[in-house]
This record gives C-alpha cells, structure tokens and sequence, in this order.
C-alpha cells in the first residue's frame, strides 16, 4: 500500500506542473494541427485537391448547335476538372489570361472553337485542350451521322452520355497515412519519450531536496518508492496519450483504422520503457539539469530518426541508422499495423519496448545493491 | 540508554568523518551535539537514520543493533535534515500526510496527527496552502513537523534554526522544548552555542569525528572552570594585541573578541597586573576590564584552540 503513496505525491505534484500540461498536452495536440496541415497534400492525403481545377473563360461568338451542346456538357455538367467563366470582353479576357487570372480562354464561334492558353499553368491548361479536343471530336462525330440521317437512338444520346464501361484501377490502391493521420500517430508516440524527463528529474530532485534522505530514514524500501513513483509515470503517461489520441481521432480525425487496440499495446509499451528507463536515469544521473540537457539532445535525435518530423530517405546506411531510434520501431510498428494489416513489427517493437523496460529495471535493482554494499 | 554508540567510524574517502565515536544518550532528554561545521554532527545523524552506513564500530537505538536491524527501528524515530526537505508544490497538510503514510499512517488516525502536527508547528491556518508560499521561517516548521508527525520516540533535528528569522527560531525552540515535556528524546546538532545552553540537558562537543566532551552544561564549564577568564575592552588592535599577550607567563590562551581580547589564565593573581602592564606599555587605552564565566564557546575554544564558528 505504501507504492501507493508514491504513486499519488508523483501523480499530484506532476499533475499540478504548468510544464507537463504544456509539454505533454498542449505541444502535442499543436503540433499535430501544425505539422497536419503544414504537409498535407504532400503526403498522400486522399482528401486533399492536389490539382486545382483549371480556370476558364469562355465567350460565344454566335448562338449555334456547337454553343449550346458546350454550355450543357461542359459548362453546365458539374465536373472536377474545370471552372468555367462566360465573357463577352475579348480583350480583357486575354488580359486575363496574361495576368495569369485564368489558365485558359476559349473562343467559340459559329462553326469552330479556339482556345488561347496561359503557359505559366501549362499542366492546367493542357488538360482544358485535351479535354476540349475530346469535346470537339465527338461533336463532329455526332455532327456527322446526324448529316447522313442515321437516326440516334435514344432521343439523341451522344457518347458523352453513354454509360460508362470503364473502372479506374489504381496501383496505390489500399490507404495510405494522409500528413494528419502521420502525425497524429507520430506526435502520440514522440511525447512519451519527454516522459522520461519528468521522471528522471523527479527523481534527482528528490535527492537534491533531501526528500530522498527522509523516505530512506522511514521504515519503507527504497524499491516500493522507485515502483510507487515509476508506476505513477506509467498512469499520467497512459492517462496523456489516451488524450492526445482522442484528441486526434475526433478533432483532426486521425486513422488509427482497425488497429487501435494493436496502437494502444505498442503505446504502452513505450510507456513501460521510459518509465523504468526514467527511473534509472532518475537514480544514476542525480542531476536535474544534466538530464534536463542530455535528454533534450537525445530525444531530437531519436524522433529525428525515427520519421517524427519527416520521413528520411537516404540509402542503406541511413536506413540502417534509422533503426537504432526506439521511435523508429513504435511508430513503423503501429503505422504498418493500420495500413497494411501487417501486425509484426508492432509486436516486435513491443518486444523491444518491454525488453528494455526489464533491462532498466535489472540495473535499479543493481544500483540500489551497489549502494547499499557500498555503505556497508 | 537510549542511544549507544562504541567506536564509531566513517570515511568518506581520505576524510575521515567519524573516529571512534563514543556516545551514550539517556532516554528522555535533549542531547545537544555540539561542534563546528565538518566535525562529524551530521554523519553521526545520517548513520543513525540509516542514510549512510559507519565503516565500524556499533551503534544501539533502545537495545537494537541499528547496523543489523535499520527497519525494526526507523519506526521510532523522527528524523529532520537540515535542508528543507519538503515538496513546495503541495500543501503543508499534504507534505505531512505523506510522510505519515511513510509510517503506516492511515485514515482517521493520519488525519488527527497531521492536524495535531500543523497546531503544534502553528501552521493550522495555512495548511490548504501550497509550501510554495510559505516564508523561511514556516518551511522550516514545516520541515520540522514532517519529522515528527508520525510521534517518534526519539528526535533527530540537524541544525533546524539556520538561516530563519527570530520568530520562527524562536517558535522552533519552544517546540523543542515542548516536545522534551511530551517524553520524547531529542537529539539535537547545531553550532550555535547559545541554542544548545538554552536547550539541552545533556552537551556532547564533537571535533574530528569524536566525542571531545560530554556532559551538563555545569560539567563543561567545570572543565575550564579552575582557569580564570577576564575580558579586556581595548582601543586599538585586538588581533595583535591578543599575540603579544599570549606570551605573558600563566596566560593560557589570548584571542581576540568583538573590540577586546578574551585571556583565559591559570588563576595566579600577578597575571591581572602583567596583562594591564603590557597592554599600556604597548601603547593600548584599556576601556574596561570584567571577569566572565566560561561559556561552551569559552569551553570548545579551550579545548579545541578554535571557535565554532571556525
């Protein structure tokens, strides 16, 4: 019962830190919203509008069938491609079309049409003329067998309302993370590697307070107040990501997909890691600002290689680099496990999570024989 | 005895803390170990708090080994450390209850105790606030009253009264004081002299990690109490003035004090007439001369050639 205690004076007193609150909630939760939106677009989101539709100007010369099979198939049909604009001012439609305002104009006259295009938007205005070539060529085809009197079925359907035969198939087919989605999950699995801070300078704290001294001169083992205190990490750090998770999901609607469950276990993984890796640190180091320093230079590089900022390309010795960061394993572990359906590296990353979290707690319990031994 | 210790011995690398430390404290009273800052005080602290362990020697709490059996023992002491060890982002009532908990404290019984601990600390009406808050003075109440919540048999206070203001020194004392009266045996370091004489029923002076005198305050002074010691308020010099006199036949020791010299000397009666004549040979105005009874200053100064303060 006496972890107990620990666990709670750990809890309240980290609770009541401006510091954690803003370290742990509030960074997290912007920089989701900052690095989200900052490189979506870039990173396969499906949502985003990666081509813009192109601008166009149009102008009708003459009323005619042509003019009128334009306006109900291109301008009228709501399409993704473009954006039209009716003019009957030429000159200040190519003014336009110079000050780059638009990405095309087209021109259409009794029996013809011209389109005069911006070469700064070359990509948008290329896709206007191919599509408007496609436009043209099955009005004439149309034109033509309506002349010979070859009567259309249908009350004059025309191929542009033919049904449509053809399914798009892409090679990327299956989800892939959008930048919210990525940094929704990355930011969750970067904090908790900051949690080992708090602890570890709780801990040095303690001794530089004396508070240490008192807890050893009372009747408790030192053991129950490392796990007492070790084990009020793991609560605040579980009780931290399960908000910033939460968090993303409903506000930045990130994809944690069928995998939540395999997410959590990775993530508290990661929790028993640097909380024992903490209480280590904490006992050896005894030095608040020395672990304030080393772990604002490590932790960089290990959310550096782990992808945390961006995903780092590079050839087979970075790649192999990259694998030394524990949150190289977290989060590849967990972003395979939604996005492929590949459970294993999460289960590894667990393992090598755990694993540490036992290799700490074998050198606490050596630490604390060496002291002991040493003032015998 | 409450307290025993034979031959005690500590090393923290070439230093030596402890020598062979020979301490016995009855049950029941204030001890006062007395010595200046590195003579050993708070070693011999830490060693019967558990905090560090003696290289030799033995040490007994109430008939148990300490050595042996920290744990059986810790329950019945109290222990404050010097620093303010206190978390100052909780309340004073939450500093407390958690030590109490250390103890085995729970429910209604650590509540009246921290409540009694605050009332006699006078920290009742501020327990809601964060230590944060607190003055000097009050975290040092509080320091104290996270060492004795738990109402420990035997008291162990490191130098509690440095750096506060007189209220609260004052406030610490009496607590001391009240504590004695409550049956309990408090062991009690400090250098300021004036504190133990006020306090303690019992004095041990420590220097160089060992017992160098022990006793009543009366017991002490009887030490140097066959010596004579006259005070001489001077105009001019008292550093050199004090040399030259330490030459003079039958004077024991001459050193320099506040504007005078203070000459501890044999009791032979030519010597009064010898200071005075060589004082006004060395062209010094001579403002007043008073007899003085030796005081634990006088008593450590003697045996040790140093003050406490040194």
């Amino acid at each position: 019962m006496k972890i107990l205690n620990f666990f709670l004076v750990y809890a309240k007193r980290t609770v009541r830190d401006r510091m954690f609150f803003m370290i742990m909630l509030l960074f997290p939760v912007l920089l989701i919203w900052l690095l989200g939106n900052a490189f979506s677009g870039i990173m396969g989101d499906q949502d985003s509008e990666v081509i813009a539709k192109a601008r166009m100007l149009y102008m009708v010369e003459e009323e005619t069938e042509l003019s009128q099979s334009f306006e109900d198939f291109m301008v009228n049909d709501e399409n993704e491609f473009f954006e039209f604009t009716k003019t009957n001012d030429r000159d200040q439609a190519t003014e336009d079309i110079v000050r780059n305002r638009y990405d095309a104009f087209v021109v259409i006259s009794s029996d013809s049409m011209e389109v005069y295009k911006n070469s700064n938007y070359n990509f948008n205005s290329s896709l206007g003329e191919l599509i408007l070539k496609s436009f043209a060529d099955d009005y004439n085809l149309m034109y033509e067998i309506a002349s010979l009197g070859i009567p259309i079925q249908n009350g004059g359907q025309t191929s542009m309302e033919m049904p449509d035969f053809t399914e798009e198939v892409s090679f990327d087919r299956e989800r892939t993370p959008g930048s919210m989605d990525y940094y929704g999950i990355t930011i969750s699995t970067m904090f908790l590697f900051y949690g080992m801070i708090f602890l570890g300078t709780y801990f040095a704290e303690n001794q530089r307070i004396r508070t240490a001294d008192r807890i050893k001169a009372s009747p408790v083992s030192m053991l129950s107040y490392q796990w007492g205190t070790a084990l009020g990490s793991v609560a605040l750090l579980a009780a931290q990501s399960t908000l910033v998770v939460i968090v993303g999901i409903l506000v930045f609607n990130v994809y944690w997909g069928e995998a939540l469950h395999i997410g959590a276990m990775v993530l508290f993984g990661e929790i028993l890691m640097v909380s024992l890796l903490g209480t280590l640190v904490g006992l050896t180091v005894k030095n608040e600002n020395l672990i304030a320093g080393i772990s604002q230079i490590v932790i960089p590089v290990i959310v550096f290689l782990g992808d945390g900022y961006v995903q780092i390309g590079g050839g087979p010795a970075v790649q192999t680099i990259k694998k030394i960061s524990p949150m190289y394993w977290v989060n590849h572990g967990i972003l395979d496990a939604i996005y492929l359906g590949d459970y294993g590296k999460a289960y590894t990353s667990l393992l090598i999570c755990l694993g540490i979290a036992v290799l700490s707690t074998i050198a606490v319990l050596a630490v604390n024989k060496r002291r002991e031994v040493s003032n015998a | 005895m409450i307290i025993e210790s034979r031959g005690l011995t500590k090393s923290y690398k070439e230093v030596k803390a402890l020598q062979g430390l020979e301490l016995s404290i009855q049950k029941g009273i204030i001890y006062g170990l007395l010595g200046p800052n590195g003579a050993g005080k708070s070693t011999f602290i830490n060693i019967v708090a558990g905090l560090v362990k003696a290289d030799g020697g033995t040490l007994e709490i109430a008939g148990k080994p300490v050595i042996t059996s920290n744990k059986a023992v810790k329950g019945m002491m109290g222990f404050v450390p010097q620093d303010l060890a206190i978390y100052e982002d909780l309340t004073a009532y939450e500093n407390i209850a958690f030590f109490a908990s250390l103890y085995g404290l729970r429910g209604s019984e650590k509540k009246e105790k921290v409540e009694k601990a605050l009332e006699f600390v006078a920290l009742a009406d501020r327990k809601k606030d964060l230590a944060k808050n607190y003055s000097g003075g009050m975290k040092r109440r509080l320091n104290l009253a996270c060492g004795i919540c738990h109402e420990p048999e035997i008291i162990f206070l490191d130098e509690p009264t440095v750096g506060i203001d007189p209220q609260s020194r004052n406030h610490i004392m009496e607590s001391i004081k009240e504590l004695n009266r409550m049956g309990k045996t408090v062991i009690y370091t400090t250098h300021y002299m004036e504190e133990a004489e006020e306090l303690c029923d019992q004095i041990g002076i420590i220097d160089h990690g060992k017992i160098i005198a022990e006793g009543k305050l009366r017991d002490l002074q009887k030490i140097i109490s066959e010596n004579e010691l006259i005070y001489i308020e001077i105009d001019g010099d008292a550093s050199s003035a004090a040399e030259t006199l330490a030459d003079i036949k039958d004077v024991l020791s001459a050193s320099a004090e506040e504007e005078g010299i203070l000459v501890t000397h044999n009791g032979e009666e030519h010597v009064l007439g010898n200071v005075v004549n060589k004082l006004t040979v060395s062209g010094l105005e001579i403002r007043k001369i008073e007899s003085r009874m030796p005081n634990l200053e006088d008593v450590f100064l003697s045996m040790t050639g140093r003050t406490l303060r040194d």
